[in-house]
């Protein structure tokens, strides 16, 4: 395993620690993921349960402002580790550094216009 | 050993120990759930369409195949999440002389995920609704 030093010196202390910061959350907003659609909603995977729970007043609407926004980011900027351990040249870099930012972007905005339904918001 | 082979070797796996493996588990299993977040929001996002969109969309996936996938995606999230406690622990509290045996904690936690999810995913793999 590479050292701490070495991560944080090649994509730098922010990318290093929101890294671990939003791994700590996903670790718990996984689990209450998978608990609540494999053991609460087994079986009743539908609009009817899903809406049910996300409008129960209760704090869901919040979970998943956190959950999609820390998803979207710890794939991006795990992807953008994988990508600087290749060592691109700066113009293969850049590009990439957009597309992999730019269509994190664009699946954050898509996963929020796709909740918003479940979460009785219109669509 | 051909080029490609040797090159990846050098970047993937250059010696086979405890905490390469687990560097290179956690990085297939990582880039393996960020491509499968593309699918996951693309169905969710059906929900655009309205309850019937919906539905029929998240029926595809009681298919037994589909169930098959999910058991295994667990153990994938399961390990990419323990292992990553792991990293967690050993870069924050000075852990790296104990990797090996958090290693192997974090398999036996992903050991038990599993059983436990096998009650629930056996029966409907052999037996679909």
């Amino acid at each position: 395993m590479s050292a701490p030093g070495s991560a944080v010196r090649q994509r730098g202390l922010a990318g290093w620690l929101l890294q671990r910061v939003s791994g700590l959350f996903l670790a718990y907003a996984l689990a209450v993921h998978l608990w609540t659609v494999h053991v609460v909603n087994i079986d009743q995977l539908t609009w009817q349960t899903i809406t049910a729970r996300l409008q129960d007043g209760s704090a869901w609407t919040i979970y998943y402002l956190l959950f999609v926004p820390a998803v979207v980011f710890h794939a991006a900027n795990g992807l953008w580790a994988v990508v600087l351990d290749y060592a691109p040249g700066p113009g293969l870099r850049r590009g990439l550094g957009w597309a992999l930012w730019l269509g994190a972007l664009a699946l954050l905005v898509y996963g929020y216009f796709g909740l918003r339904p479940l979460l009785g918001q219109g669509a | 050993m051909t080029a490609l082979a040797a090159y990846l070797r050098r970047t993937l796996l250059p010696q086979v120990n405890v905490g390469n493996v687990a560097w290179l588990m956690h990085r297939l299993t990582g880039v393996a759930l960020a491509v499968y977040l593309l699918p996951h929001f693309l169905s969710i996002g059906s929900a655009r369409g309205g309850p019937a969109a919906f539905d029929s969309e998240l029926a595809v996936y009681t298919a037994p195949v589909f169930k098959v996938a999910e058991f295994l995606l667990i153990g994938v999230v399961a390990f990419h999440a323990f292992n990553g406690l792991r990293v967690i622990a050993v870069d924050f509290f000075a852990l790296s002389h104990r990797q090996k045996l958090l290693f192997w904690l974090v398999m036996a936690a992903c050991v038990a995920v599993m059983a436990a999810a096998s009650l629930l995913f056996v029966p409907r793999i052999l037996a679909p609704a």
